[in-house]
């Protein structure tokens, strides 16, 4: 796949990413195979700055001691998954491509201050049992060396024959003896709050009328602030060097609400979670956090 | 040239001169009104009365609350300011979640045990009743940031952005711990859950509790030890006719389908405060009051309860055994023992794990399980499930009730354990 690679600077504003949200929220009937799109948007140097990865901080639980969230550079990259989904060319609307799944690869320390460039594309189709799943590629890269990387899995639901490699599971993981180890209570402006620090204003999450309007009762959780606070309450205290977080999303999560991070009680850098509803009965992530003990 | 070198002095003998509290009050009764210092004070002055220390300046007063209003930032010397000691007497807080109690004593004996001061008193008190309730966090924020602003037309633009909702949404106290946002009676659950506590055996060191408690009051064993406030002659949470089919007909408090843990087997919130009068031998007999027991020596230990892999309350099951290997004694050599009871499953898990041998060796490091506790000797007086639990209060209350106790059987030796919040654990020995 040859990518034509397009320069975005300066970031896009808000009013603008909307202005393309609207615009794609129908687009024509396709006839045939989708074709992936071709763009690669750059990004040359965002800046992981005090400021954001404070506020994003606040927003998810995370501790000024754990360093740059793992998931940080996450938000910083979503506007251009914003411009990628929203593109004439794409194929589908964007409100309706279902964020199924993210896998999270961070290989050397990150630092406040530090300037990334960031590369966004669609990678490949996916033939998943819903419909037709796309994986977006996020990449970063220090002065150097590529040092975070993130994949997204994008679900278009009910759509026959969809191309690509087959679907698997991806996290077949262990669910005998997980604890109920800690609660989570939601306020009802969660939404609200993540999408100021993440950029990610899909109405879902912002307002029940919102949310009424894309068939939820009420507005849920940001699927990322579910992984971000999951990520906060399992990590030790000292920035990571190498990191993986795989979180598969469940079952929407409504707020205001309350619920609970299950996990096994081991030490050690590894974490297979899940967060559930407080009673335990409902899965809204299944996720595995596996970490490099900090040397520093 | 001069001479740096110098030779302490030995360590002197901790006295046990009496303690006194107040009769504790379950949450939103008697004491609904007091506050932490009002508390804190009545049982203080009951000392001052009892042991006839007015007018008195002693080495200090340290105490502690762990429900605090910004206000009680100096409440053991604002509570002192309030009795009839010297206003000299110098006082400061102390917190340690539920152990504070204990530990304020153990800094009051430290001192006199190293010879900075002959005579001090420590104590607690908390209330849930007169409970802090905090201003709005944004509303807080921006009024912090009005106060910064600089001109008047920064500060009213930053207070433009306070709202009417703000105002009816305030900082209410947690019942939780803030790193896992679990209430203490879940944790206490997930406990129960691991070293499969069964329900009736909580309920049979609740009806214990409660049976002992009031055959101690009723033979007169804390006439010396309370003093009435507010009308209340003795603690309201007791249940003299309590029975175990009582009991048994409560649900679970903190797991409806699965739970063991019921509102009659876990402490209520209590309020109630206490003091203990420390001293060291001269002090003692200078003074006329026999000496009812000495305070050996204390250990905190502490668990990694955030991971999972220690439940929230096991720290004491640490403390004691490293504090036995410091001074070369075994639970054989114990007489007494005085164990916090926050929630009986808690107690249960504690002893159990003293007897299970894996856990005995992986956990703690030991050749050999610690052993059992043989009950008859274990809160003979009543506990924390009979009398309530104010918790800073309660390490007050046991250490005075242990000290009486070795006294009354003329001598032996007894251990004080203490579970607190943050895996935080906190025990002492006390003898003669």
């Amino acid at each position: 796949m040859e990518y034509i690679t397009q320069i975005i600077d300066p970031a896009p504003s808000r009013a603008q990413l909307l202005l393309d949200g609207m615009r794609a929220l129908r687009k024509p009937k396709l006839d045939g195979a989708p074709s992936l799109p071709a763009a690669r948007l750059v990004r040359c140097a965002v800046e992981l700055s005090p400021a954001g990865i404070a506020a994003y901080a606040r927003a998810c639980g995370f501790r000024r001691e754990q360093g740059v969230p793992l998931s940080y550079p996450h938000v910083l990259a979503f506007p251009l998954h914003l411009m990628l989904l929203t593109r004439p060319s794409f194929p589908y609307p964007a409100s309706g491509m279902v964020h199924l799944a993210n896998r999270i690869r961070q290989h050397q320390r990150l630092h406040e201050g530090q300037a990334l460039r960031l590369e966004v594309y669609c990678e490949r189709w996916v033939a998943h049992p819903k419909g037709q799943a796309l994986s977006i590629a996020t990449r970063a890269y220090g002065a150097d060396a590529l040092v975070w990387e993130s994949d997204s899995l994008y679900l278009r639901r009910d759509v026959d024959n969809p191309v690509g490699e087959p679907w698997s599971d991806p996290l077949p993981l262990q669910e005998d003896g997980l604890l109920r180890t800690q609660r989570w209570v939601l306020p009802a402006d969660l939404g609200r709050r993540f999408a100021k620090v993440s950029g990610d204003f899909n109405p879902i999450h912002t307002s029940v009328i919102g949310a009424r309007l894309f068939g939820f009762r009420r507005a849920i959780a940001h699927g990322m602030w579910t992984l971000g606070r999951a990520l906060a309450a399992q990590q030790p205290p000292g920035g990571l060097d190498q990191a993986q977080a795989h979180c598969d999303f469940k079952l929407p999560i409504f707020l205001p609400g309350q619920v609970a991070l299950w996990n096994h009680p081991v030490t050690g850098p590894r974490r297979e979670f899940e967060v559930r509803n407080f009673a335990g009965d409902k899965p809204h992530m299944r996720g595995l956090f596996i970490w490099k003990e900090s040397q520093a | 040239m001069s001479d740096y070198s110098f030779n302490p002095a030995p360590t002197r003998r901790v006295a046990i001169i009496g303690g006194n509290r107040i009769p504790f009050a379950r949450s939103n009764t008697v004491y609904a009104h007091d506050s932490n210092q009002d508390l804190l004070v009545a049982a203080l002055q009951g000392l001052v009365d009892r042991y006839n220390l007015h007018g008195q300046r002693l080495g200090e007063f340290a105490a502690g609350a762990v429900i605090k209003h910004s206000r009680d930032f100096n409440l053991a010397r604002e509570s002192l300011l309030s009795t009839t000691l010297s206003p000299q007497t110098p006082a400061y807080d102390v917190q340690q979640a539920c152990g504070t109690g204990l530990e304020a004593a153990l800094l009051v004996a430290n001192k006199i045990a190293l010879g900075q001061i002959e005579v001090g008193i420590a104590g607690g008190a908390d209330t849930t009743s007169d409970a802090p309730i905090g201003i709005n966090e944004t509303l807080r924020h921006t009024l912090l940031a009005a106060n910064r602003a600089k001109g008047m037309g920064d500060k009213l633009k930053t207070l433009l952005k306070v709202r009417p909702s703000m105002f009816f949404k305030p900082l209410l106290p947690r019942n939780g711990e803030p790193r896992t946002g679990l209430s203490m009676g879940e944790h206490c659950e997930e406990m129960a859950k691991r070293w499969q506590i069964k329900r009736l055996a909580q309920d049979e060191l609740t009806l214990t509790s409660h049976q002992r408690l009031n055959a101690a009051y009723k033979r007169g064993f804390f006439d010396d030890l309370i003093s009435p406030h507010r009308g209340l002659a003795r603690d309201n949470n007791l249940r003299a006719d309590i029975s175990l089919e009582k009991l048994a007909g409560l649900s679970p408090a903190f797991d409806r389908h699965n739970g063991t843990l019921t509102a009659g087997n876990s402490t209520p919130l209590t309020d109630g405060a206490s003091v203990v009068l420390l001293a060291n031998e001269e002090w003692a007999s200078a003074n006329g009051w026999p000496v009812l027991a000495y305070l050996r020596t204390g250990e905190t230990a502490a668990v990694n309860f955030v991971d999972g892999t220690e439940g929230l309350l096991m720290a004491p099951a640490y403390a004691v055994p490293r504090m036995l290997e410091r001074e070369g004694l075994s639970f054989a050599d114990f007489d007494l023992f005085e164990i916090h009871e926050a929630f009986a499953a808690q107690v249960l898990c504690t002893l159990k794990a003293w007897e299970d041998p894996e856990y005995c060796r992986e956990r703690l490091g030991l050749d050999a399980p610690l052993g059992a506790i043989d009950r008859s000797k274990m809160n003979v007086n009543g506990g924390s499930l009979g009398c309530g639990h104010p918790f800073a209060a309660t390490g007050g209350r046991q250490l005075a009730a242990l000290a009486k106790a070795i006294h009354e059987r003329g001598g032996g030796r007894g251990l004080i354990s203490i579970c607190a919040a943050g895996g935080l654990g906190i025990t002492a020995i006390v003898e003669k």
